[in-house]
């Protein structure tokens, strides 16, 4: 069973593609061979106040065979511990945190409290670096907290010291090579979801690997924004054996997210 | 049936070459249109006698490979020589087009022009690299759909094909701008996995002028056009019929 760490469920405000219905999102993925998928709600990421947003998704995803709802959380938008300790009994498996799109620093101190919260409650954290290609950005809403290399190694410091499982999502791929020894150092998981890391002939998948082990890459598909068979291809058609193929498709995310 | 890559690239090393044709057998491509990696070269802006070579380079893989390798003319518009060159590899080489042109200069610049006039004259289309970007904006040489709309105007006979809409950018303002051209083709070459693109595409300017493309990306290009909601006769003509009548296969 191919396991997606992050897809998403809602409407891009600013693009036409994604879709509103769990039934679409999951016939979708289950063209692309997708079992299960943790999927956070678009509207968590692009609206100001992300609580609100997540009741809706969590209604939104409820009965799903295949899709686990993820929350978008906003380090500065009224967070406490006991708003995160909500968001998992209502089923959440993981929180999302959006810096470019929420508008904020992923090394400001109030990502670390969340960190903590998120470690204490044994939620896993998702830094999403972006879900889209800058080189399109609508040219009114330039988008300013990019996660480059000062923004990542500060979030991973924090990460650290806050002992939380983390996965660094959609981070280019120069990025993650620069940072290897600190992501190693947090024991973070990365995913291929970046149109950086690139399949065959460069076979950039192999790369991760290399880089922090197989145990330590999973996959992500961006879907309904992306198309799904994208990253799954560019695993499947690595220069990796089958045991490494298999963790990356599935066994990393169900650990990541399912480990208590 | 194999598939027909319209856009790929040779590289100057020999590893990466039986990468590309080791990738290319993985994913059943029959055919690939390739010219010299552009970021093999020295500069953007190549002298002619590094054109030669990097072309030769090309002419070397396609004797070898079988003629799975079918040679793409490189040329930096600003050499005159080049000129000749590309007549010389199309006539005697067997050479399918002149491309991918890149970022030299412009492709309506009169250095450029003497190219399309060249290929309206031999019957080949021609490939041009264009930048679909909005932020941030365009750089200097690189063309833009609009550039590309404008040689395509100039010569409605011969065959331009628009690279990588789906390599990053505002592919969606792309395809509105060339779509009344009946001689503008599209590539689905390319890194960026974003959805819609494929579809869109055959939506605006019709299943016979989208071609399927690796730009040596070939998990990207497949998992974009399998992903696509199409009819599989769509398929089809974007896997390999549409760049035989391109190519005049």
């Amino acid at each position: 069973m191919i396991v997606d760490a992050l897809a998403f469920l809602g409407l891009h405000p600013l693009r036409g593609s994604g879709t509103e219905s769990p039934v679409e999102l999951e016939r979708a993925l289950r063209r692309a061979g997708v079992g299960r998928a943790y999927v956070a709600g678009l509207e968590s990421l692009f609206r100001r106040n992300p609580w609100a947003a997540n009741e809706l998704h969590a209604r939104r995803v409820a009965g799903s065979p295949l899709l686990l709802p993820l929350a978008g959380v906003n380090p500065l938008y009224a967070a406490d511990r006991e708003r995160l300790k909500r968001l998992l009994e209502l089923g959440f498996k993981g929180l999302v945190l959006a810096p470019l799109y929420h508008g904020f620093s992923p090394r400001a101190a109030a990502v670390g409290h969340l960190l903590r919260w998120a470690a204490d409650l044994g939620a896993p954290a998702i830094l999403l670096c972006a879900i889209e290609d800058p080189r399109g950005s609508h040219r009114a809403y330039r988008l300013r907290y990019r996660v480059g290399e000062r923004e990542l190694a500060g979030f991973l410091e924090l990460a650290e010291r806050a002992g939380v499982r983390v996965l660094i999502s959609n981070a280019e791929f120069s990025l993650l090579e620069k940072l290897a020894r600190a992501i190693a150092s947090a024991d973070a998981m990365v995913d291929v979801a970046s149109n950086t890391v690139y399949g065959p002939v460069y076979d950039r998948v192999r790369a991760l690997a290399e880089l922090f082990s197989e145990d330590r890459v999973t996959l992500s598909t961006g879907a309904p924004l992306n198309y799904p068979l994208v990253p799954i291809l560019k695993v499947l058609y690595s220069d990796l054996d089958e045991r490494a193929r298999r963790k990356i498709l599935s066994e990393n995310a169900l650990r990541f997210y399912e480990r208590k | 049936m194999r598939l027909v890559d319209a856009h790929a690239h040779v590289f100057a090393s020999d590893e990466m070459n039986a990468r590309l044709l080791k990738a290319a057998e993985a994913f059943n491509v029959g055919r690939l249109y390739a010219s010299i990696y552009p970021f093999d070269l020295s500069s953007l802006k190549p002298p002619h006698d590094e054109v030669r070579r990097a072309n030769e380079l090309v002419a070397r893989l396609q004797r070898e490979s079988g003629r799975l390798v079918r040679g793409m003319v490189y040329v930096n518009p600003l050499n005159r020589e080049d000129l000749r060159l590309a007549r010389e590899l199309i006539e005697r080489e067997g050479f399918a087009g002149i491309g991918e042109l890149y970022r030299a200069c412009k492709p309506w610049r009169a250095e450029a022009l003497r190219f399309f006039e060249l290929a309206e004259e031999l019957g080949v289309p021609v490939l041009v690299h264009t930048a679909h970007r909005l932020y941030p904006r365009d750089r200097p040489g690189e063309a833009t759909p609009d550039d590309v709309a404008r040689v395509a105007r100039r010569f409605p006979k011969v065959k331009v094909i628009m690279a990588h809409i789906t390599g990053g950018g505002d592919w969606e303002y792309a395809l509105e701008v060339v779509k009344r051209y009946p001689n503008v083709y599209v590539d689905v070459g390319g890194s960026v996995p974003e959805a819609g693109v494929v579809e869109r595409a055959v939506e605006l300017l019709g299943p016979r002028k989208v071609l399927f493309a690796s730009d040596c990306l070939f998990a990207e290009s497949v998992g974009r056009v399998e992903s696509a909601e199409l009819p599989e006769e769509h398929k089809r003509m974007i896997y390999y019929r549409n760049a035989r009548e391109v190519f005049g296969e």
